[in-house]
């Protein structure tokens, strides 16, 4: 159970070093505008119950990726930078230990920070009498939670990978214009031109090339999620493309679940098998 | 009659023809030595020597190019763990638990070792209890060094490995660190520990190992390494004039190995006990000694001394 002594020093380290009241403010600030905001337009036309859920997707589907890029990207590169990691590989711990109780603790630094926010604005809009869905709020939180989850593994993957505190803080900006700035959408397009000697692809866009586009993070979660709550995900600018009548095999919920667990699975793989096989 | 097979369990640290390499550079250069249990061995070098690689390897915070390192018994790499278990460590690289207080790292110290020790016992044998509900980010680097030292000394390790304890001390940290370093070979701990500094070794180590450029040079006791020392002691007798012959004399002189002249001063590569001789040979010759400047061997003496360069 070592790995829950490191993922407890990691939560309290975020607690000891104030990030985690920083960003409790914040966020409780962001839930508590979007509450006031639903709740006062209750009356008009804004009064259906998705419009909270929809709300709070829609803005922490944007905030949610760049508090978990934030609070990751430095934690284990940075402990490396300071000696900590020294110290802490020092005592029994084995670096499989740091990279999963630092996960954990991430998570739970994450799930802390969004739990209120998300009390906070239903709490203030159903106060100012905008109607709640409970079931339809908790997908929300969760599509949010799993967003997180997914940023956070990426940025922890690019902070063990990496010796250099600036590769992974310039990583994590570039993952974050890559996923949130959707230049991935990008990327079929400019592989087009290459191959079709420097000139502007025309014609019907090729099937690897619409597949590609659903692998990004927030496509494969909005894929997974579509059949459970399409009235929430029809609206979901963050992910590429949408979803039809009759989804194409990149778009099925079993290969979106797959897409999604990649992308939290791999970036700790690959930056847990880099740094097991370097030194400190 | 053959060898008896040494029990495993009496070697605290066993090295087998260890290489490292970084890039191009070599760290280490099949370096051999074991560390018998009980025992206080100081690692010696000049800063770059490899020293801290070769404790690098021994906590598998590197991986060496080729060689095997076991530690306790056990695989230095595949089982750093279960060696870390039994080991207390001051790294040469060392930051503060977050912004944990002095107290909480020896908390955390003790839970990470499932110990039973009084943490405010701990941080008072190492001289920081004044300080334990302060955050380590804010303390000195000798205080930081003092807590590293106090977690190191958590649960009673077998082996403790101390990368250049006593640098970054004051004098009467020092002196504590020696004690400490006493109390634990009393208790049969082994004792590791790196320095350039040739008193701290000396002052505390039943052997002492040298390492130049990533080659252990030589492996030795203390007295063997005093011997040393003394052959390349140096004395300089600053005369008023230096007669015909004295050089010849003083060479014929037992425990000198070289003299020569420097203007007026006669300069011989001694033992401690020839230089009284040296200097009674002096006055007979008829000459006025206006001066006697002696120096200890340095590091790079003794350096010397092993590598044959005297």
């Amino acid at each position: 159970m070592r790995w829950l002594q490191i993922a407890r020093k990691d939560f309290d380290d975020s607690r000891r070093e104030r990030q985690l009241y920083y960003l409790l403010g914040l966020l409780g600030l962001v839930g508590l505008g979007i509450g006031y905001v639903v709740g006062d337009n209750s009356s008009s036309s804004m009064a259906a119950s998705e419009v909270l859920p929809l709300f709070l997707l829609n803005v922490f589907g944007f905030i949610a990726p760049i508090v978990a890029l934030t609070i990751s990207q430095s934690d284990i590169v940075g402990k490396r930078a300071t000696g900590e990691l020294s110290v802490l590989l020092s005592l029994p711990f084995s670096r499989h230990t740091i990279v999963l109780g630092s996960f954990l603790g991430r998570i739970a630094v994450l799930t802390a920070v969004l739990v209120p926010a998300f009390v906070l604005a239903s709490v203030l809009s159903t106060a100012m009498g905008a109607p709640l869905d409970v079931a339809l709020l908790a997908t929300t939180f969760l599509l949010i939670w799993t967003v997180g989850v997914v940023f956070t593994a990426i940025a922890l993957g690019l902070s063990t990978l990496t010796r250099s505190t600036s590769i992974a803080a310039g990583g994590s900006f570039g993952i974050f214009l890559l996923f949130v700035f959707q230049l991935w959408s990008v990327i079929p397009t400019g592989i087009r031109y290459l191959l079709g000697g420097l000139s502007m692809p025309s014609g019907p866009k090729p099937e690897w090339a619409a597949a590609f586009i659903q692998l990004s993070p927030f496509t494969g979660i909005r894929n997974l999620a579509h059949p459970i709550a399409p009235e929430l995900l029809r609206n979901f600018p963050l992910a590429l493309g949408s979803v039809g009548e009759s989804v194409p095999w990149y778009q099925e919920p079993v290969f979106a679940g797959f897409v999604v667990l990649a992308w939290i699975v791999l970036p700790l793989a690959i930056g847990y098998w880099r740094f097991q096989t370097t030194d400190l | 009659m053959p060898a008896a097979p040494e029990p495993r369990g009496m070697v605290a640290i066993d090295l087998t023809d260890v290489t490292k390499t970084y890039g191009g550079v070599t760290a280490l250069q099949g370096v051999d030595l074991t560390v018998e249990s009980g025992e206080v061995f100081g690692f010696l070098g000049p800063n770059g020597a490899g020293k801290s690689t070769t404790i690098d390897i021994l906590l598998d915070h590197a991986r060496p190019t080729a060689g095997q390192a076991r530690v306790l018994g056990m695989d230095a790499q595949s089982e750093t763990v279960a060696v870390r278990e039994r080991t207390g460590v001051l790294p040469e690289r060392f930051g503060p638990l977050g912004e944990m207080t002095g107290r909480q790292h020896v908390e955390f110290t003790i839970e990470a070792k499932d110990a039973n020790d009084d943490p405010d016992a701990i941080m008072e044998r190492t001289g920081i209890a004044h300080a334990a509900d302060r955050p380590a980010s804010g303390y000195s680097k000798g205080m930081t060094q003092r807590l590293m030292l106090g977690m190191a000394l958590v649960d009673d390790p077998d082996l403790l490995i101390l990368d250049e304890p006593t640098t970054g001390l004051d004098p009467n940290g020092a002196r504590q660190m020696r004690e400490i370093v006493h109390e634990e070979a009393d208790r049969g701990a082994t004792v590791f520990f790196s320095s350039h500094i040739l008193e701290q070794v000396e002052a505390v180590c039943d052997r002492v190992g040298i390492l130049d450029q990533g080659t252990l040079v030589a492996v030795d006791s203390i007295d063997g390494l005093r011997e040393a020392a003394g052959t390349t002691g140096e004395m300089a007798v600053t005369l008023d004039a230096i007669p015909e012959g004295l050089i010849a004399d003083i060479e014929a002189i037992d425990g000198v190995s070289s003299a020569r002249t420097d203007g007026d001063s006669v300069i011989a590569g001694c033992e401690n006990p020839a230089k009284g001789e040296v200097v009674r040979v002096t006055q007979q010759a008829g000459a006025t000694v206006e001066n006697i400047e002696t120096s200890e061997a340095s590091l790079e003496d003794l350096f010397a001394a092993y590598t044959g360069g005297a």
